[in-house]
């Protein structure tokens, strides 16, 4: 999670299964093992910026549509955001 | 299971083998030293004995499996050294918390200093090997 209580998720799972691609290919396209793939898949690990780009390129979308900040915990603002 | 992922689990269940194999050989020489008359000596010697061999033999296999990993850069991939670092730090917890617990059972009874720097010594070996074992087996 970072600092400001958000939590990092991701759509791996959708966009390799919509090339009908298994985790273990995914971990081959990007020279990282099947057990990484699971663990970025279910937020357990956060990946470097090299791998989430290199994921993003094997499954060819931008890495934003990747892996995206998801909702502050309990859902409040912080103040002055709009 | 593909090769790599038996090569992740051999290197998994062979630090497990050197961690217990060394705790063994190490806590049986620990004893001895320190309650030699208190214990049976031949079952002990051959107790440390076989921890002994238990850890040069996974040692071995540690040297026979990086053989065969070369090549396998998904063995070494982020995950691995971000576990390694945490095993390491887990380590380093160990020692402490291991001095710590010494410099305190010293206050009441008295701990030859090798044998106390052979006690923080299994921690700082045993706690990231297994640590590291249990990391990878994760996922």
């Amino acid at each position: 999670m970072s600092a400001d209580g958000r939590r990092l998720g991701n759509r791996l799972k959708q966009h390799r299964a919509r090339l009908g691609l298994t985790q273990g290919q995914l971990a081959d396209a990007v020279s990282v093992s099947r057990r990484t793939v699971n663990s970025v898949e279910n937020a357990v690990f956060i990946p470097s910026t090299e791998l989430a780009l290199r994921m993003a390129e094997a499954l060819g979308v931008p890495v934003e549509e990747l892996f995206f900040l998801g909702p502050r915990e309990g859902g409040c603002q912080a103040a002055g955001a709009p | 299971m593909s090769s790599t992922e038996m090569l992740a689990r051999r290197r998994q269940w062979l630090l497990v083998l050197a961690a217990l194999g060394f705790l063994l050989w190490q806590l049986c020489t620990l004893v001895l030293a320190l309650a030699r008359k208190a214990v049976p000596v031949p079952a002990l010697l051959v107790a440390s004995l076989a921890g002994f061999l238990v850890f040069i033999a996974a040692l071995g296999g540690v040297f026979v499996w990086a053989k065969k990993a070369r090549g396998h850069a998904a063995l070494e991939d982020e995950m691995t050294r971000h576990n390694r670092l945490a095993a390491f730090v887990a380590g380093f917890w160990g020692m402490l918390i291991a001095a710590t617990a010494l410099f305190a059972a010293g206050q009441f009874i008295a701990f030859p200093g090798a044998e106390a720097a052979r006690a923080v010594m299994m921690a700082g070996v045993v706690v990231p090997l297994l640590r590291f074992a249990l990391l990878e087996g994760k996922g």
